[in-house]
């Protein structure tokens, strides 16, 4: 398994759950639209974002280029994953904040008033989209490339 | 426009080569086993540069080891 393979299987099981965590932090207690004044469910879902990422930068520290004997570990295929990967992920947020706007707009027209916690809901939640839709799309040109090939 | 494709020959040439395996090949080459995996089974095309390594790696020119249609 090459280093991009193992950091996007990290990075998927990490943001799934910090996600599952995120969702229930959410949709638990009322939904986004009830969210404004909680400080508890705000400070949680703080917390799990954070702890996301720490566990996030700690998995990349563990799969950190080592010796191997002058062994290459990252070539231009990695490359080439890491930017489809990217602009994939980039295209998923783009939809994801697109759809979300376009549906808080037609869902609050009348009376023209948005729950500002669905603000606070888009922020996170663009984040955590953004990071499982590269982990998923790495992950997936990986596999699609042969990673799993015989030597 | 048609879509191009590129076969190679490097499966045939590493047998040729006293069945040098992928990861000799990529140590020679400077890339990764995965890449001459993907490369054999076709699902990836080198670079302009690895595809000379590769074809240096068995005494080759490229056009012997690499190969463009349409």
């Amino acid at each position: 398994m090459t280093q991009g393979m193992k950091r996007a299987l990290g990075g998927l099981i990490i943001w799934g759950l910090v996600l599952l965590g995120f969702a229930v932090t959410v949709f638990a207690g009322g939904g986004p639209a009830e969210l404004a004044g909680e400080r508890g469910r705000i400070l949680a879902g703080a917390v799990f974002l954070g702890l996301g990422y720490l566990a996030f930068w700690a998995m990349l520290w563990i799969t950190r280029e080592r010796e191997s004997g002058g062994r290459v570990t990252r070539d231009e295929r990695d490359l080439e994953i890491g930017q489809r990967a990217t602009a994939t992920a980039l295209a998923v947020v783009m939809g994801f904040v697109f759809l979300c706007c376009i549906i808080l707009y037609e869902a609050h027209r009348e009376p023209a008033v948005l729950p500002i916690g669905w603000m606070w809901f888009l922020a996170y939640a663009s984040v955590l989209v953004g990071q499982l839709a590269l982990a998923l799309s790495s992950l997936a040109q990986h596999l699609g490339m042969g990673d799993h090939g015989q030597g | 426009m048609a879509k191009a494709e590129i076969r190679n020959q490097v499966r045939r040439l590493r047998f040729e080569q006293g069945e040098m395996t992928q990861q000799a090949l990529a140590d020679r080459a400077g890339c990764t086993r995965q890449t001459i995996v993907s490369l054999e089974q076709g699902k990836y095309v080198p670079s302009l540069a690895l595809a000379f390594r590769i074809a240096r790696v068995f005494g080759r020119t490229i056009e012997e080891v690499f190969e463009y249609g349409e």
